[in-house]
């Protein structure tokens, strides 16, 4: 029996299962052109598959895991996927989010005002490039202070000339100087 | 950043291609149970299992895109896409099709939307695709060279930079579906369900796409 057209064109890609490829074998094998064209067909994919890469490693390929697992840890703080047979178990906890995201919120603002009015908060770190300095940092929240209180720094000769980088303009003064309403202005004076 | 340092790497090192039947090499692990019982493992959010499917079949998308692309730093910034996109609809998949098969489809999903962006992008700039040979007029005297980059040129053979030439001369549906089907050796029904249209439309688009290309590879196909 002659097969359908779409058993020949799934034959000539070789996609029949076994029983239809016998079949439909049996029939070829009389057929010299569908053969050829089965032949040609296989000649074809291979010229193609010896050129075109079928598996091609991305290049970096340990940074393309390592970006990719970074991107999904991000995103696991979003609800990770859930097998459909595990839905049905964990609605009930759905029940219970909104009153547990109030009484979280509540819990913090009250934890967040009570530590800013007993402990001034200390989030910087301090570097002293030279050598035997030491920096101490104290911020105090309700105050709204900074001080940074440096120990073992050399003492500042007399000789010192200060760098030309900042110094009161005398031009930008108001008024005459000594009688009190002059108005010093600092400048920056480039090289 | 990212696509300088995978354009750097390209000129440096070229593309990386990797033998098929490889064993035990990342992405040439054959379909089989396997991936089953790591999808449902990474169904209940076990990154591990996730990470080994990634590793399982990254190779084969990223040559896909990278076939269909012809750009390395792009095909490696959407087969990151896949992944993520895969991953997020992981609790979706089920059974009835193939992993390999599904991730195909959210790969054609994925370069689908990257053309249409870059159209969208590359409006008022030079559209390349007036540059194809079947809108050019065929009694023109003179016809648009489109080359390919001087490190694909050092890169692929002359036969292999033909056939690339000659794939990028096609329509996008047409490469596509060659690719699919003669590269990575997708059935019809697999085909179908990547493209989500009928078997008949596959093997008539088949047809004429592998017609297409031969015409263009005529001489380097009957030499063969």
């Amino acid at each position: 029996m002659n097969p359908d057209k779409q058993s020949l064109l799934l034959w000539l890609e070789d996609e029949l299962d076994s029983a239809e490829q016998v079949s439909v074998d049996a029939w070829a094998s009389g057929q010299s052109n569908w053969l050829a064209k089965r032949e040609s067909a296989r000649a074809w994919k291979q010229a193609l598959r010896d050129v075109v890469p079928a598996s091609i490693e991305p290049p970096y390929p340990e940074f393309f895991q390592a970006k990719l697992e970074r991107a999904l840890r991000v995103q696991s703080s979003v609800p990770r996927p859930v097998a459909e047979s595990q839905r049905s178990a964990v609605w009930w906890t759905k029940a219970w989010m909104p009153a547990s995201v109030a009484a979280a919120l509540v819990a913090g603002f009250f934890a967040s005002e009570m530590r800013q009015e007993t402990k001034p908060v200390q989030s910087l770190v301090i570097y002293t490039p030279e050598e035997g300095v030491k920096a101490e940092f104290f911020e105090t929240s309700p105050a709204e202070g900074t001080v940074i209180v440096l120990n073992g720094v050399a003492a500042i000769p007399d000789d010192f000339e200060v760098p030309d980088t900042a110094s009161l303009d005398p031009a930008g003064a108001q008024g005459v100087p000594g009688d009190g309403s002059a108005a010093p202005t600092a400048s920056v004076l480039t090289p | 950043m990212n696509k300088f340092l995978h354009r750097a790497s390209y000129i440096l090192l070229g593309p990386q291609i990797v033998d098929p039947p490889a064993h035990g090499s990342a992405g040439d692990e054959p379909e089989g149970p396997e991936d089953l019982v790591l999808v449902s493992r990474a169904q209940a959010g076990d990154m591990r299992a996730y990470d080994c499917l990634v590793l399982r079949h990254r190779n084969r998308i990223f040559a896909m895109i990278r076939n269909m692309t012809h750009n390395d730093a792009d095909a490696w910034d959407l087969s990151q896409e896949v992944f993520i996109k895969a991953w997020n609809a992981l609790a979706n998949f089920e059974a009835k099709a193939k992993f390999s098969t599904w991730l195909y489809r959210i790969a054609h999903n994925v370069v689908y939307d990257w053309n249409r962006r870059r159209k969208h992008d590359a409006a008022g700039e030079l559209n390349d695709e007036i540059l194809e040979n079947d809108r050019i007029d065929p009694s023109a005297i003179a016809i648009p060279y489109v080359g390919e980059r001087p490190d694909d040129h050092m890169a692929l053979g002359e036969l292999s930079k033909k056939i690339d030439l000659a794939l990028a001369k096609i329509s996008r549906e047409h490469r596509e579906i060659v690719i699919l089907k003669d590269v990575q050796g997708l059935s019809y029904r697999d085909i179908a369900d990547v493209l989500g249209c009928t078997m008949g439309t596959v093997m008539s688009r088949l047809f004429y796409a592998r017609q297409k290309l031969q015409t263009l590879l005529k001489d380097e196909y009957e030499s063969r």
